[in-house]
């Protein structure tokens, strides 16, 4: 379909928005509220443009083409509209741009540039408010909200909860959750991504930078840290490498400049998940707790299930994430190999996630002492400012190798970073160890991919003599859909993987936030994915059961899958937790 | 039950919306059976949707309730819509402050809605109809309520509908009473239980409304007129009005004049017709103990409540429709007028009606959240005397930007009322900025004053020279008996 662009022909696709025309074309249209993933919201009114025939300013992120349109998007009239509109955001705003988390990576601040924002023309109405406090994760300021509401969908939308809202009117109106609750109180399940969505620092999880400082300066603390698999592909976006570049060897280097005594990766964790996920599977089918059994390694769902669904705990594997694996092993069998008392081992995890902090915190899942055995989750986002902090050239850094005993994991358990990815490493071990042989083709391409429900038959194992049948899910409506249905039918499925972001882990809410190309921000997650596979393919060892380090592990300290040691380490147990509680309103 | 006094019993007026208010008693059917009720419904199930279509068209009847939409279009656009399940909408939310044509409808002759709903049902594939009416009417629900029991209990609405396979259905939805509820894609998805606020259009209602499906939304007054026309067809309604308005349209008149009310005249009627023959000017103002009177002239008329703008009195020749209005940087919107008297300061009306705006804003696109705001502030700063030329030139800039880049209709008006006053009262707002035209050209700075007398409440005192002559002529006319006698009191 022919258009006409700032007076040039462009060949548009039917049904396409203006916004993603011009993008095509070459013309970087300003937007803050629209997001390719999140959908149309049409708030900001950043994004218009003059179309022949209309009489108003037309916003490019809603309107379809038609035939023959005239669009132009810098004229004097669009451009002067633009500035004015984000001057009136910019009149209420908390400006502390110099002092604020976001600084580097503030869209609003990134849009008001390119558009030539360089006054102030309205004075402030508005007395500043204060932050929602209580919270231990995610913590709001509304008070540099620009009421995109892209918060509001994507906690909807993709976290099924909806637990942010706008409360109020007109020029009052705010975010807020219902009753002006503290967002602790209501069933948010910490998933962050209404955090890696806003464009601007009203929302940022909480920061323990600080502490984590004073642990590497204490000579007698010993800080080792594990990075999970999404991590190592996503780092590069904070210091402009291209999406999705693996960057592994420069994340060690650079963890270690900051002074981490160890870096460990996260990777052989999710093997041992595989290990001792598989072994219960493998019990579950001959009858010892409930099928479908469902994934527990991702925190937002856990929070999810723990309170939305807490008649499916017993299905959910007993079998811990990889984070709490890594921090009970990291407290017990590596503190007895390097010979450090576990209490002067302080553990922390570099996460694309902002739930995994609840996971760490949560009560009951500590097996190794009487404190933490995952001392500090920090997000992407966290390291990024870290790295900067430490005057780190991340982008120049030469490679460096994990360290041992705990530095060698296979490509399963690097997919673990994606959709899908926990399934495939179940069945490359849970295969080979029915068939009692190693298989040639070991990519699972059914559970691969971007779509948020994918479904596979495997007849390498059996359940009553017919073909196990699995699900991977992405995005917590996404899951809810799928609950339904096996609440219909309960012999659906027998293994499902659940994780709360859309994408897993590769779109987590600890992920940097996104950047000037707002309209590819979930592109961005498949970039990282598509890295993963491409690295796990060129993987050695591509199998969990076949890392040497596993096998070690158990032969000299946990003995087999689902010992009575490794029930005590690996496997937890959950309690539902209250929808909402009695915590202070804002 | 008596629905509505403020029916203006005027003279010089065409009753077609109104035509059954005070006529019937809205509890009885029979009363709207006997004024021919019913009888369209019964005709339009004999005809072909097209047809029923093509009549409402060719009858020229455009929307009542704000943009004048033309509704034999809109229905056409339902009808030829995709969808399996339909619906139509009776848009009773009535939100202008100072319209209430439909309340009187609803509460006079709710009967003529819920026809007029069945058959819009008919003509575009719909088999349900919702009612969405603001709380605030009680009586209106209480009549509907009534109005659609009887009409099941006559055959008129459920299955089956007067022998013919056609089913409709109507429910009341009550709204809370925000005015941007009004709005048609806020009130879909207020009666979908969402936060009543708009969605961006594409997609129109006539393809994804409620619950995504097809839907028809219109006016309570424009539906009003349906059962009429199809019975006396379209060159009853046509031959009446202006060559692009046609019919009639019903008036809210209130403010400074003598005769308020519900008035329903041809569209094209001139203000002048309407205000003086009509409405009979602005009253006098009685003032002091010795109620003198005080003769007022009409100044001017905000028509289109907070939506739309203000008309001088010396363009009162501007015949009432569609276009004329809109010409003048007003809407006829849903028909509320008000009629502001010499003592009335333009700059503070603009005020006031931007007061609304930013109270009545939902508060999702920043022009209207925001921008509304900081007009109401730099109104205030005139308004009390710290203004300057700049700010009222930042008034017009702002407030074009706000109508250019909101999301709703209601942004999108908003700052007609400043934009208006400023347009034709320039002068009004330069002398809050203290700055008065001098002769020929140029200006000079003065000290800021409000003409009407309305602004700066702490004036500065009127005081009595050694010219005086002892004449006393000005002390019987002090409307507060300020002026005495020296040495009396
Ligand atoms: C802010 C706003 C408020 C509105 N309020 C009303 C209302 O109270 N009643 C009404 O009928 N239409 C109202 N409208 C117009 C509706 O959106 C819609 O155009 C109308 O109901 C269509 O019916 P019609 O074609 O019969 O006029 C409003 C529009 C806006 C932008
Ligand atoms: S963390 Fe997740 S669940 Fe909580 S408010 Fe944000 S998007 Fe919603
Ligand atoms: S908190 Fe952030 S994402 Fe939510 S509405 Fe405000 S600016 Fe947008
Ligand atoms: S124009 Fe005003 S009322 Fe309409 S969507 Fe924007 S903020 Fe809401
Ligand atoms: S309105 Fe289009 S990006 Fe916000």
């Amino acid at each position: 379909m022919k258009v006409i662009i700032n007076g040039k022909d462009f060949e548009a696709n039917a049904g396409e928005s203006l916004l993603a025309a011009c993008v095509r074309a070459g013309i970087n249209i300003p937007t803050l509220c629209y997001s390719k993933s999140i959908g149309v919201i049409a708030s900001c009114r950043v994004c218009v443009v003059e179309v022949k025939g209309f009489n108003n300013l037309v916003t490019s992120c809603n309107t379809p083409v038609s035939e023959g349109m005239e669009i132009t998007t810098n004229s004097k009239r669009v451009l002067d509209a633009r500035k004015t509109v984000l001057e009136l955001i910019l009149a209420d705003h908390r400006l502390e741009c110099l002092k604020c988390v976001r600084s580097g990576s503030c869209r609003l601040k990134q849009v008001c540039e390119d558009a030539g924002v360089d006054k102030g023309r309205f004075e402030r109405n508005r007395e500043y408010q204060h932050l929602d406090c209580p919270n231990k994760y995610v913590r709001r300021n509304n008070d540099k909200c620009i009421l995109c509401g892209r918060c509001v969908r994507v906690c909807k939308n993709n976290s099924e909860v909806g637990v942010l809202a706008v409360n109020g009117r007109g020029f009052d109106a705010y975010i807020g959750c219902a009753f002006d609750k503290a967002l602790e109180t209501v069933p948010c399940i910490s998933c962050g991504q209404c955090v890696a969505n806003c464009p601007t620092a009203a929302l940022v999880e909480v920061d323990r930078l600080d502490e984590l400082k004073a642990k590497i300066n204490d000579p007698n603390t010993h800080v080792v840290i594990s990075t999970a698999p999404s991590v190592r592909v996503a780092l590069g976006d904070g210091f402009g490498l291209k999406k999705g570049t693996d960057t592994t060897g420069k994340m060690v280097t650079a963890l270690k400049r900051v002074g981490f005594d160890r870096v460990f990766d996260l990777d052989l964790a999710a093997d041992f998940t595989i290990m001792e996920e598989g072994t219960e599977l493998l019990k579950r089918i001959k009858g010892s707790a409930p099928l479908p059994m469902l994934t527990s390694c991702c925190p937002g769902w856990m929070n999810y299930a723990r309170m939305m669904h807490p008649e499916l705990l017993p299905n959910i594997s007993t079998t811990k994430s990889p984070q709490q694996i890594f921090g009970a092993l990291l407290k017990s069998y590596y503190a007895r190999e390097a010979k450090i008392t576990p209490e002067k081992i302080y553990t922390v995890m570099l996460m694309p996630c902002v739930a995994k902090e609840s996971e760490a915190d949560r009560e009951g899942i500590n097996s190794s002492t009487k404190y933490r055995d995952v001392d500090m989750t920090i997000t992407v986002r966290q390291a990024i400012r870290l790295f900067r902090e430490y005057n780190i050239d991340f982008a120049n850094l030469a490679d460096t190798d994990f360290d041992d005993p705990l530095g060698l994991s296979s490509g399963a358990g690097l997919i673990f970073g994606t959709t899908g990815g926990v399934m495939e490493a179940a069945l490359r071990t849970l295969c080979e160890k029915t068939l009692g042989k190693k298989m040639n083709n070991i990519d699972f391409e059914s559970v691969r991919g971007e779509r948020g429900l994918k479904v596979a038959e495997v007849p390498e194992i059996k359940v009553g003599g017919k073909p196990a049948r699995v699900a991977v899910v992405s995005g917590i409506s996404n899951a809810e859909k799928l609950i339904q249905e096996i609440k219909q039918d309960p012999s659906k499925y027998h293994f499902i993987e659940i994780m709360a972001c859309l994408g897993g882990c590769v779109n987590g809410g600890g992920m940097p936030c996104h950047d000037g190309v707002i309209q590819n921000n979930f592109a961005n997650a498949m970039e990282r994915a598509g890295t993963l596979y491409h690295m796990d393919k060129y993987n050695k060892l591509r199998r969990s059961h076949e890392n040497p380090v596993v096998q070690k592990v158990y032969k000299d300290y946990l003995g087999e899958p689902n010992s009575e040691l490794a029930h005590k380490l690996l496997h937890t147990h959950y309690k539902a937790k209250p929808k909402y509680t009695g915590g202070q309103p804002k | 039950m008596k629905s509505n006094d403020s029916v203006s019993k005027y003279p010089g007026q065409t009753r077609l919306a109104l035509r059954n208010i005070d006529e019937i008693d809205p509890h009885k059917i029979g009363d709207y059976i006997d004024r021919d009720g019913y009888l369209a419904l019964g005709k339009a199930l004999k005809m072909s949707p097209d047809d029923i279509i093509k009549t409402i068209d060719d009858s020229g009847l455009r929307g009542r309730g704000g943009a004048g939409f033309p509704t034999g279009k809109k229905w056409s656009f339902v009808r030829a819509a995709q969808g399996d399940t339909k619906y139509v909408i009776c848009n009773a939310d009535e939100g202008d402050p100072g319209a209430f044509m439909d309340r009187a409808i609803l509460e006079g002759d709710p009967h003529s809605v819920l026809e007029a709903m069945t058959i819009a049902g008919f003509a575009v594939g719909a088999t349900k109809g919702f009612i969405y009416v603001r709380a605030e009417y009680p009586l209106a629900v209480s009549n509907l309520e009534i109005a659609i029991k009887q009409s099941h209990g006559k055959g008129f609405l459920g299955k089956n509908i007067l022998g013919s396979k056609f089913d409709f259905d109507i429910e009341l939805r009550l709204g809370a009473g925000a005015f941007v509820c009004g709005e048609e894609t806020a009130l879909i998805a207020s009666i979908e239980g969402r936060r009543g606020e708009p969605t961006p259009k594409p997609p129109f209602p006539a393809n994804s409304g409620l619950y995504k499906k097809p839907t028809l939304i219109n006016n309570v007054e424009t539906l009003t007129v349906i059962p009429m026309i199809i019975l006396r067809g379209a060159t009853y309604f046509n031959t009446i009005g202006t060559a692009t308005s046609k019919g009639t349209k019903v008036f809210a008149l209130a403010g400074n004049i003598k005769n308020g009310g519900l008035v329903e005249v041809p569209m094209g009627t001139s203000l002048k017709t309407l205000v003086y023959d009509i409405g009979g000017g602005a009253p006098s103002v009685f003032v002091g103990p010795n109620k003198v009177e005080m003769k007022r002239a009409v100044k001017a008329v905000q028509i289109g409540g907070p939506s739309g703008g203000c008309i001088p009195a010396s363009m009162f020749d501007t015949g009432l429709d569609y276009e004329s209005v809109k010409k003048l940087g007003a809407i006829l919107g849903s028909g509320g007028l008000v009629v502001m008297d010499e003592k009335t300061c333009m700059v503070d009306i603009a005020k006031f009606f931007i007061k609304f705006s930013v109270d009545e804003s939902c508060g999702k696109c920043v022009p209207c959240r925001i921008g509304n705001r900081k007009l109401l502030g730099i109104l205030e700063k005139i308004t009390s005397g710290k203004g300057a030329e700049s700010d009222i030139d930042e008034l017009v800039n702002l407030g074009k930007t706000i109508i250019s880049t909101s999301l709703c209709g209601l942004g999108q008006s908003s700052p007609n009322p400043v934009l208006s006053t400023i347009a034709n009262y320039r002068d009004e707002y330069l002398a809050h900025c203290g700055i008065k035209r001098a002769e020929g050209s140029g200006v000079q700075g003065v000290t800021p004053w409000c003409p009407a007398g309305v602004c700066f409440k702490k004036k500065a005192k009127y005081c009595i020279n050694e010219k005086c002559i002892s004449c006393g002529r000005c002390a019987p006319i002090c409307p507060v008996n300020a002026i005495h006698k020296e040495g009396e009191k």
